[in-house]
């Protein structure tokens, strides 16, 4: 899942400085998962902003709304109606989330709340890590499904690099060695063969460069 | 959050002692989050100190009366909720529980 964090109320008060009439906008996916911009959030952080103007001295009007998701049309068109009662909005959602918004509603000034920080998963209560860049090109077949892309933190297609202390990076203390894992994963399903091949250098095309990514389904496409 | 953005001068949170909490380990989940809260109340300009939870039993009357009193001091010295109406007024009371502090007070 889309894993964020909140940005801090003096930075939400100076991204929304002049308008009299914020909707915080929450979204019901992932980011209600990372308790980050769920109905909850919404609650708490319109509560906050609601405490922070009247403290600076501000009369700004703040409402709640949380739709089930924002990065959808479908889902968009039900908060229509909140949308152009307000002068901006303030959306809880992911970036993605942000910029739905902003390009159903053209007219309407859209300000993300969050910061959409990575793509990765619960590893217990209140603790979330990366496991997913997004590069495009998945290699995790050939690593035991570890990503060396994302969890070493040299992005190493071959290693180990040397630095690592036993099983941990040398960066930190707290940072696995995400070749130590690859290794020992790889070992436990007898694919040790495959750390043999030299990995040519990954193909980064299929990433970021180039702008903004597409990918288009025509067997889905009406 | 409610409290406070309703005028509330302080909320005062009481738990079970910790380790004799019915609900198991609820009184140290709401000790987090109001650590969390208490943050989140500094970011918005409202000292932190407004909020404040007490871990008491049931059998822990005298420490409750201090507590409360101590909870009072602090909020009179704080003065009142400065985002509150001044139509309301500074009469300290305990939030949640509707435990109106003594008259005393208001003088």
């Amino acid at each position: 899942m889309i894993v964020a964090q909140r940005k801090s109320i003096p930075e939400l008060q100076d991204i929304i400085k002049e308008k009299k009439n914020i909707l915080v906008l929450g979204c019901g996916t992932c980011v209600t998962v990372c308790l980050a911009g769920g109905e909850r959030e919404v609650s708490i952080i319109s509560s906050a902003l609601r405490i922070a103007s009247k403290k600076a001295g501000e009369a700004i009007k703040v409402n709640e709304l949380t739709i089930e998701r924002q990065c959808d049309n479908v889902f968009i068109e039900t908060a229509a109606d909140e949308i152009k009662k307000c002068d901006a909005v303030l959306s809880l959602g992911c970036g993605a989330g942000v910029q739905a918004i902003a390009e159903r509603y053209p007219d309407k000034p859209v300000y993300a709340g969050l910061d959409t920080a990575f793509l990765g998963i619960l590893e217990s209560r209140g603790v979330w890590t990366e496991k997913c860049a997004q590069c495009g090109a998945c290699v995790l077949a050939d690593f035991g499904g570890i990503c060396p892309v994302t969890r070493c933190a040299k992005h190493m297609l071959n290693g180990p690099c040397g630095g690592s202390r036993i099983d941990r990076c040398e960066i930190s203390p707290n940072q696995p060695c995400a070749w130590q894992m690859i290794y020992k994963r790889l070992s436990d399903i007898g694919e040790t063969d495959k750390l043999k091949k030299i990995y040519p250098a990954k193909n980064w095309s299929k990433s970021l460069d180039g702008g903004s990514r597409t990918i288009i389904r025509e067997d889905h496409r009406i | 959050m409610r409290a406070i953005e309703n005028g509330a001068d302080g909320v005062l949170i009481a738990g079970c002692l910790e380790g004799g909490c019915h609900y198991i380990d609820g009184n140290l989940f709401a000790r987090k989050r109001v650590t969390a809260t208490r943050a989140l109340l500094e970011e918005c300009g409202i000292d932190k100190e407004r909020l404040r939870m007490v871990n008491i039993s049931a059998a822990m009357a005298k420490n409750l009366v201090d507590v409360i009193f101590d909870m009072v001091d602090t909020v009179k010295k704080l003065g009142p909720n400065p985002i509150k109406p001044q139509s309301l007024g500074f009469k300290p009371q305990a939030a949640c529980c509707n435990i109106e502090v003594e008259s005393e007070i208001e003088k």
